[in-house]
């Protein structure tokens, strides 16, 4: 079974989700927006996330940590030429997709190339180098992100029923906030 | 000349160009500034009926299946260019106890959704199933807006029981109401699988900002007059009438606004920024313009409009702001004070040096006044200058001290609210409907629930990091061992727009979310404010103007601000 979401709620439920795994604000944004750009453009997003919250320990924490690394690698490759990360244990596709296209915009190029490949797939580390933009990427990108924002992107529907659940966990429960007299009914 | 050559530049140069002919920042965005804007004719109910006319849309009522106490469905047309829009609602009743503003409430007399294309039997079913639902709804791109809303308990059965009679309204007892119906929410953009903004197609009418939630907004208000008379005719058979007269625009749409709209605010700098722009680029379009009997008659017929508005709807104050009454007063004195400056070379610009050294309100009702005059800007380049790109580069090799100059040159009003600690409030969803709440945090701790709107903090909080740093600390290895400072940055970065931050801290026990509310509700073009709390207020849009069968070519643009009507000029 399918369901055809659109873009804005795979970034809203995977950020709630996320944060009510645990994630910071800052973390769950970057990857709210990396799963998002996944699922449009490579598909699997969303079982990436999903196998992430199914490993133990702090899978999720690390694999929301990687596109922050990639901008200190980035430094380091537009300082040096080169840079390299190794990814341990090796993270989802998913994670780092989006960010792998930004750094193609600001001419680093990334190997291994995600082109092609599934979200679920997975990067055990990314080599860095100074080169040229691909100059046909972004109408590419741009065409597909457009389909998505007019016609939706369709989903797994099991995997949407689990991360809306998830999400769910991140809203506090009207009776907490009404015990925690909250505010909004007061006077002037 | 092209359309493009009409369109040198974009909001960001046409501000920075005219920046010294623009009030500043702090004034425009400071609280209580915001806390007392008005609509004015750049509003997106005004540019969506001027372009409604404009263009020649045609709207109408294509179905009503309703029982005689106004339950079952409605449809509405509305034909703009080669597309087709149809605003289906579903209406019931509810027992009055169970009426409340609230977009938390569980029981709605209408429930509607604009769809993208003509409605055929077998979506009508599908609506039906799921508008009702609302936040649990499962909605497709051909889905626009989904809304919700209650008749008003004091006036919807007495316009029945009037026009029922062959009567119609008696001033005296619609007294401050200046709506039938009254809305909650117009979600769009994505929510509940709808068709996402940046996915309307180039060409498309609705492709403006909250063009889609007003066409469905004007077609709830003329469900409400439809609905009446409907109820009207089944109780009164041969007897009862219809709205007759100035009746028939009187009333507009009523909406209660809480703090949903918070959170937008704080997380859309170069919205704020557009509407705000917008807004001032006209205002200095009209001071520069000097004085013309044809101008001059122009403003004095807004100004007494105003005072008529004010006037014969009455009422006191409405703390923490004027009520119509006052507002009345200071439109008198707004008008006596035009025929002062009326032989200055630059009256207009008197006019408003006058009202800023008047109270808030006074100063932001000349400057609503004043926009009426402004012949600067055309509604194509509004709606260009409101489109907005939101998308921030953080380049990684920025440094520390790019990051402290920025910070300084752009948020030093920091600097004069108290961002030590961890703030009074934390924001939060609630499990129902999604509603934002703010909660005091000595009562309930966040524990990784709060919606992060504490802007000031975050970026006070990335200063305070920034000063440990060496000059040439790159960014992108700060973001790296501290990612949580990355809104902050990308805050910063992205910032430098004049109007983008509300002066405020969201979180601060002082806070007063009525007005950034006020701010949004006035750029939306809603008026008639009355706060019922700290936190929420209830507003009515479009109020006199033009009905469905009112739009074509003669529609103009001076309908905001009705007198109640008067049996005679009904």
């Amino acid at each position: 079974m399918a369901v055809t979401v659109a873009p804005r709620e795979v970034v809203d439920e995977i950020h709630r989700a996320s944060r009510a795994l645990g994630l910071n604000a800052d973390l769950a944004d970057r990857l709210a927006v990396e799963i998002a750009f996944c699922e449009v453009h490579h598909g699997g997003g969303l079982a990436a996330w999903a196998d992430l919250v199914a490993a133990d320990g702090d899978r999720l924490a690390d694999a929301a940590h990687v596109p922050f690394r990639m901008t200190g690698a980035e430094v380091e490759a537009r300082t040096t030429g080169t840079a390299r990360i190794d990814l341990e244990p090796a993270v989802p596709l998913a994670v780092l997709a989006r960010s792998i296209r930004d750094l193609d915009r600001r001419g680093i190029c990334c190997t291994p190339s995600p082109d092609g490949r599934p979200g679920t797939d997975l990067v055990a580390a990314l080599d860095l180098a100074v080169g040229d933009p691909d100059p046909t990427a972004d109408a590419r990108i741009a065409e597909r992100s457009q389909d998505a924002l007019n016609h939706g992107v369709t989903v797994d529907a099991d995997l949407w029923r689990l991360l809306r659940g998830r999400s769910h966990d991140f809203l506090v429960a009207e009776s907490v906030l009404d015990a925690a007299h909250v505010e909004g009914e007061g006077g002037i | 000349m092209s359309e493009v050559a009409l369109r040198p530049q974009g909001l960001d140069e046409a501000l920075a160009e005219r920046r010294h002919e623009l009030r500043s920042p702090e004034v425009v965005m400071a609280p209580r500034q915001l806390g007392a804007a008005r609509l004015t004719r750049y509003s997106f109910s005004r540019t969506l009926l001027r372009r409604a006319a404009r263009e020649g849309w045609q709207a109408r009522l294509v179905e009503l299946d309703m029982d005689a106490e106004g339950r079952g469905h409605a449809i509405y047309r509305t034909e703009a260019g080669d597309r087709v829009f149809d605003f289906v609602a579903f209406t019931t009743t509810v027992d009055e106890s169970l009426h409340t503003d609230r977009v938390i409430a569980e029981a709605w007399e209408v429930c509607g959704a604009l769809v993208d294309g003509a409605v055929d039997a077998d979506y009508l079913e599908v609506l039906r199933r799921e508008v009702p639902r609302q936040e649990d709804a499962r909605l497709d791109p051909r889905v626009l807006v989904l809304t919700r809303g209650n008749r008003s308990v004091r006036f919807f059965g007495y316009l029945v029981d009037r026009l029922a009679a062959g009567l119609q309204p008696e001033a005296d007892k619609v007294a401050d109401a200046g709506y039938i119906l009254r809305s909650t929410a117009f979600y769009g953009n994505g929510k509940f699988g709808m068709r996402s903004y940046l996915g309307y197609p180039e060409g498309h009418p609705l492709r403006s900002p909250y063009r889609a939630q007003f066409l469905c907004a004007w077609m709830f208000r003329e469900l409400g007059y439809d609905q009446v008379e409907h109820c009207a005719r089944a109780r009164g058979g041969d007897r009862a009438v219809r709205f007759a007269g100035d009746w028939r625009r009187y009333f507009g749409l009523g909406n209660a606004t809480g703090l949903g709209l918070v959170p937008y605010a704080f997380k859309h700098p170069r919205v704020l920024n557009a509407w705000a722009g917008v807004r001032e680029l006209a205002l200095a379009n009209v001071r520069s313009l000097p004085a013309t009997p044809k101008r001059l008659d122009t403003l004095r017929r807004w100004v007494d409009r105003a005072v008529v508005h004010f006037e014969t709807i009455g009422g006191g104050d409405r703390p923490p702001w004027l009520g119509p009454t006052t507002l009345a007063g200071r439109a008198r004195r707004v008008r006596a004070r035009i025929d002062e400056v009326a032989g200055d070379p630059a009256p207009f610009d008197a006019l408003f040096r006058w009202a800023e050294d008047e109270d808030v309100e006074t100063c932001e009702l000349v400057v609503s006044l004043l926009v009426e005059l402004d012949e600067g800007l055309d509604d194509d380049l509004v709606d260009h200058f409101l489109r907005v790109d939101e998308e921030v580069v953080v380049d990684p090799l920025t440094t520390a001290a790019d990051l402290r100059s920025l910070l300084g040159e752009r948020y030093a009003w920091l600097d004069g609210l108290d961002l030590e600690g961890d703030g009074h409030y934390w924001w939060v969803i609630s499990d129902n409907s999604d509603e934002p709440r703010r909660v005091v945090r000595s009562a309930l701790e966040p524990d990784n629930h709060d919606v992060a709107i504490d802007v000031a903090r975050r970026l006070h909080a990335l200063g305070r990091c920034l000063d440990d740093l060496p000059d040439d600390a790159a960014v992108g290895t700060l973001l790296a061992e501290a990612p949580h400072h990355a809104s902050a940055v990308r805050r910063l970065l992205g910032g430098g727009q004049p109007y983008g931050e509300p002066r405020d801290d969201a979180c601060a026990a002082g806070y007063l979310p009525l007005e950034v509310q006020r701010f949004q509700l006035a750029m939306y073009g809603m008026d008639n404010y009355s706060p019922k709390s700290t936190d929420w207020l209830r507003v009515t849009l479009f109020q006199g103007a033009p009905r469905c069968d009112d739009l074509g070519p003669e529609t103009t643009d001076d309908w905001v601000w009705p007198p109640r009507p008067t049996e005679a000029s009904a």
